[in-house]
């Protein structure tokens, strides 16, 4: 099992936009299969960990939201988390024919 | 004159006061088994002696009311069938020419309905999704990883928030993360 950190900047709101409330992440393991929520980082933090998930390959996205609970669109990032080696055989013997 | 005919009446209730069961030789859930000690000295502190024959009289208490429920002539007594609730009691001893004694202290038992089974055969209602688990900081959240075939028995000892751990060999996985612990919504 492995920790995932994800690291992102906030953008900076301009005079037309909303202060920034929060990051929503979400991650996924197939483009066939939804989203699901992972969690809720509020601002100004823009980092998150995300502990022990299994080895394959994951794809997670960040959605800003604002102070009125608008969302922004979603920004992806994908990393393959390696599979451990086979364990090795055991009882391995040569005998003699 | 008057105090004779009470005190006659509660002879005679005394009298026809039910003999008690024995105690149940093996415990259960709604009934009590009721044991005492014989006194060994008269209210006086004079010796009683051990083969006075004494009359117990096992006493239910609700409140402050006791009421006369049976008697017996050992040191024991069964109280069957008791409904859900707290059952308390008290004994007293006479012997055949003396008055009552005072009651002894009080006994209860605490009848609990009873813990319904597991229930059985939990499974996947519907084709379903199989979830992984992810923790991040201060939160467990699920995401998706494959389907889960109908019917598939879920693992009542399992359950993770509204979830159940299932079999991880009847998922469909739909990319290349297969973790070790799948979980479905089941029921």
């Amino acid at each position: 099992m492995s920790n995932v950190r994800l690291n992102w900047k906030l953008p900076t709101p301009n005079a037309r936009q909303r202060p920034i409330a929060r990051t929503k992440i979400e991650g996924r393991t197939s483009p066939s299969l939804p989203w699901g929520e992972i969690n809720l980082v509020d601002a100004p933090t823009q980092t998150l960990l995300i502990q022990d998930i299994a080895p394959g390959a994951w794809e997670f996205r960040a959605t800003v939201i604002d102070a009125g609970n608008v969302p922004s669109s979603s920004v992806t990032a994908g990393i393959d988390i390696a599979f451990d080696p086979p364990s090795p055989v055991t009882e391995f013997s040569a005998v003699l024919e | 004159m008057r105090v004779l005919l009470i005190l006659a009446a509660l002879v005679g209730f005394e009298a026809h006061a039910q003999t008690c069961p024995t105690a149940p030789q093996t415990p259960s859930r709604n009934t009590a088994s009721l044991s005492w000690v014989r006194p060994t000295q008269n209210a006086d502190g004079s010796a009683l002696a051990a083969n006075v024959p004494l009359t117990y009289t096992l006493y239910r208490r609700v409140g402050s009311t006791d009421t006369a429920v049976c008697t017996t002539n050992g040191t024991n007594a069964g109280q069957l069938n008791l409904a859900v609730g707290q059952h308390c009691w008290v004994v007293t001893a006479k012997t055949a020419s003396s008055a009552e004694s005072a009651k002894s202290n009080v006994a209860c038992k605490t009848v609990v309905d009873p813990t319904p089974g597991a229930p059985q055969n939990l499974t996947v209602a519907a084709d379903a999704t199989a979830w992984t688990i992810v923790q991040s900081r201060d939160r467990v959240a699920f995401v998706a990883v494959g389907t889960v075939a109908p019917g598939t028995q879920c693992d009542a000892n399992q359950p993770v928030l509204d979830k159940f751990v299932v079999p991880r060999a009847s998922v469909t996985f739909a990319g290349s993360v297969q973790p070790e612990v799948v979980l479905a919504s089941c029921g």
